[in-house]
């Protein structure tokens, strides 16, 4: 399960840069990363520390966007929470609708999560949020845009 | 304004100075434009890049006003949400001021949209700013 956690006040707890920077091993290679190196920056995992931007060129991984370091620290270590407030409305939704077990902190939705009723990835989520569940995108969206 | 060097940096609507906040997206290049603004910098353009390191090693954005630097990215302004509100709004009375910062900006004059593109591996970066109309 991913769990979100709604902020209350606009203090950043996670400083992603100087977190990403002590990942000594770097990322593996497993398809959750692929994905969201993929759907964020648009780029192809190379190896554990460097990656193929969207103009063919080859590149360590800390010239990554913050918005996917965020994704990557999430997936890599599910039992810290993260904070995701630094990162695009791409990137959160890409975290949300890929993610599936981990934690992170956010504020309240400023741009509304995109989803697609058709896509079967929008359909498979699994996020917890105040306490309750939700298993699609649109859902959790409304929960949101109510809350 | 166009910065023609190894990569070029072109401003669209020129000579527009005031606050601009980025697009709320992840890997449009901020932070690339931020650090070639740096690199420019010491190089003797008008320019500047700052950041949270910066913010953290104590840098006040008033050396920006001090220069009279033209144009400015601030980088991951929600680490340091809030701070230099004062500086940052005089600094945009003479220069174009482009802030990296996902949440509705806490200043107290207006501000307006940027969005950047980068084309070409890199070699051009163009960041299109749009005033609101009045």
């Amino acid at each position: 399960m991913l769990n979100i956690r709604i902020k209350e006040d606009t203090k950043m707890s996670t400083d992603v840069e100087a977190v990403f920077t002590r990942m000594k091993n770097g990322i593996e290679d497993t398809k959750l990363n692929r994905q969201l190196l993929k759907e964020i920056e648009k780029a192809e995992y190379c190896d554990s520390h460097s990656f193929i931007d969207r103009f063919g060129n080859k590149l360590n991984l800390m010239y990554l966007s913050t918005g996917c370091k965020a994704a990557l620290l999430v997936a890599a270590f599910p039992d810290i929470e993260i904070d995701i407030d630094e990162c695009g409305y791409n990137a959160r939704d890409s975290i949300i609708r890929h993610i599936k077990n981990g934690n992170i902190i956010m504020s309240e939705p400023l741009m509304e999560l995109s989803f697609d009723e058709e896509d079967p990835i929008d359909n498979d989520i699994s996020v917890q949020v105040d306490g309750y569940v939700f298993t699609t995108m649109e859902e959790l969206c409304k929960y949101f845009q109510w809350r | 304004m166009t910065i023609d060097r190894v990569v070029k940096i072109q401003v669209v609507e020129n000579g527009l100075y005031g606050l601009y906040n980025f697009e709320d997206r992840s890997s449009t290049g901020k932070t690339y434009l931020c650090n070639l603004l740096k690199a420019y910098n010491r190089d003797g353009e008008p320019v500047w890049g700052y950041t949270y390191d910066d913010f953290r090693n104590g840098v006040s954005i008033r050396k920006a006003i001090e220069e009279g630097y033209k144009l400015v990215v601030i980088d991951r302004y929600d680490m340091y949400y809030g701070e230099m509100l004062e500086d940052i709004n005089e600094l945009a009375k003479n220069c174009i001021v482009l802030v990296a910062c996902n949440r509705f900006l806490p200043m107290k004059c207006d501000y307006d949209l940027c969005f950047i593109e980068m084309e070409a591996a890199g070699g051009l970066i163009k960041a299109k700013c749009l005033k609101r109309k009045p």
